[in-house]
């Protein structure tokens, strides 16, 4: 049985112990992007899928045409 | 290798038929014991078959008649997309990944879906949650992960090749245990798209094989850009003159013995090429885990969200093993405690820095070379701490975190108990420079260990 308080805590020890060790790490202003030659895309064909069968075989919970989710317990 | 067997089938001494039925006859054998296939393909045979009406006909594709196997986080129309997951155990996938198209278009044909770390998470091959597979070269040991099916696939001549993704080291250290070859492409040098993911950061999708050469060809089919995954693009290809190389060997804590092993193949190589090697130093790869493992838990825990249990599956969090449960509540916690940028920003510049380490290096070598795993395999079921199994990918994250392409080849064995365990070298390159580091590779690897 997995202890999920325990597995909290211990996810906690490891990143702040990352946290420290990346102290040390001089702080830069950085970008972070994609690098892409281009920004446009090129528009794809449309292919034919069946894929509301194919999700309504996947769903666990349906009603003929329907994915069937439940009210109110969603955080 | 997979060179000679396309010219057989070509020339029809072997069909794609019998090639497939081989793997698949020997899959029901030996697969009971090895865990390595989750799930087979039951039109395999059949699509050998319209493969054989095509060569006949002159008009098969250049993987015409060759079985593949495909990591389970990877989709392909009609298969088991588990992730060796409890979550998706039923789960199946309604479309082909972009490689899977590539693959097919090509006449490969897909034997079936390996074995792996539960969501790719992992170092061992233990947390699939339909139990770990077996490395066929060390049968006490781990096979290393996440890819673990997919390198002990190629290690049991279960398959030609396999497809697996790497993250932090997921391909390279498998690899590197199970005694194959395994490659990490430049970041966008392949598509994603059809990829369960695990770090977007990161994921890259490669090939394992039996030799440089095998992983080469399969690289020329399916890199390139595609519009359905943003990041990919197409990169300069600028030969080097392999004459004249300098080889940067990265100081990194390591075992001796590994160590030992690795710097003997070095030398060996350098020597009878005539490349000049010299020890590099490079600030922050001793960061490499507490870099990587921060921005692993937070976009794993963003990316899982999705699996909540309506539209397939399970609820993640209610079905999930150790590892998995970790990361998400980790990655929620780096969320909660963002202010400040303590944690996600502060990996993420560490990484940038990591980055141009390496850009600096490759401005003096042409690869740098070093083990893909720091220490030996542990046996399998071995309780090890969480820090220890982080530790397996130690050499191996610093590709994932500058971004460049890296290949795992088999250097040698170490004896240990009664057992000769694999051990991995691991070349990288600057970005884009994929198809100079596996020229270089193929003089580097020592094949049928």
């Amino acid at each position: 049985m997995v202890d999920k308080k325990e597995i909290q805590k211990e996810a906690k020890a490891i990143i702040d112990k990352f946290a420290k060790a990346l102290e040390k790490v001089k702080t830069e202003d950085l970008d972070f992007h994609v690098n892409r030659d281009d920004f446009e895309r090129v528009e794809g064909k449309s292919e034919k899928c069946d894929f509301k069968k194919q999700l309504l075989e996947n769903a666990p919970k349906k009603n003929d045409d329907f994915v069937v989710a439940e009210k109110g317990s969603w955080k | 290798m997979i060179k000679q067997k396309l010219k057989d089938i070509k020339e029809g001494k072997l069909s794609a038929e019998d090639n497939i039925k081989n793997f698949i006859n020997k899959i029901k054998k030996e697969n009971k014991n090895l865990n390595i296939v989750l799930h087979l393909n039951d039109e395999a045979v059949k699509q050998a078959k319209e493969v054989d009406k095509k060569i006949k006909s002159s008009k098969a594709g250049k993987l015409a008649g060759l079985g593949v196997l495909i990591k389970s986080n990877i989709n392909v129309n009609g298969l088991i997309c588990n992730c060796a997951s409890k979550t998706l155990e039923n789960y199946k996938a309604g479309y082909n990944a972009t490689i899977i198209d590539k693959l097919l278009n090509e006449d490969c044909i897909i034997l079936g879906m390996a074995n792996m770390d539960e969501f790719a998470c992992g170092a061992s091959g233990e947390t699939s949650a339909f139990g770990p597979c077996k490395n066929p070269r060390a049968l006490s040991r781990i096979p290393g992960g996440t890819s673990s099916g997919p390198a002990a696939g190629v290690a049991a001549g279960f398959c030609d090749f396999s497809i697996g993704s790497d993250t932090g080291g997921s391909i390279r250290q498998p690899s590197s245990l199970c005694g194959v070859v395994g490659m990490r492409p430049s970041y966008g040098m392949i598509s994603r798209y059809g990829l369960v993911d695990m770090t977007m950061s990161f994921d890259t999708i490669g090939p394992l094989g039996n030799s440089v050469e095998d992983c080469e060809i399969v690289f020329n089919i399916i890199k390139g850009k595609d519009e359905r995954d943003s990041v990919t693009r197409d990169f300069e290809n600028k030969k080097k003159d392999l004459k004249k190389l300098f080889v940067g060997v990265l100081k990194i804590n390591s075992d001796k013995d590994v160590w030992d092993l690795v710097r003997k193949r070095i030398e060996e190589v350098c020597k009878e090429k005539g490349w000049k090697a010299e020890d590099a130093f490079l600030d922050y790869v001793d960061l490499g885990i507490q870099t990587y493992y921060p921005i692993v838990y937070t976009e794993f825990f963003s990316g899982t969200r999705k699996f909540d249990g309506r539209k397939f599956g399970y609820k993640i969090e209610d079905v999930c093993g150790e590892e998995v449960l970790r990361r998400i509540l980790g990655g929620e916690e780096i969320t909660k405690a963002e202010y400040g940028g303590q944690y996600y920003r502060k990996a993420l510049i560490a990484k940038k820095l990591i980055e141009k380490q390496f850009e600096k290096a490759f401005k003096k070598y042409d690869v740098i070379v070093f083990p893909t795993c720091p220490k030996l395999p542990h046996k399998l079921g071995t309780k090890i701490s969480v820090e220890d199994m982080y530790n397996y990918d130690a050499c191996t994250v610093l590709a994932s975190l500058a971004e460049i392409p890296g290949i795992s080849v088999p250097c040698g064995t170490l004896k240990d108990g009664k057992e000769d365990i694999p051990v991995g070298l691991q070349l990288l390159a600057w970005k884009g420079d994929d198809e100079n580091l596996l020229q270089i590779a193929k003089d580097f690897q020592i094949l049928a260990l």
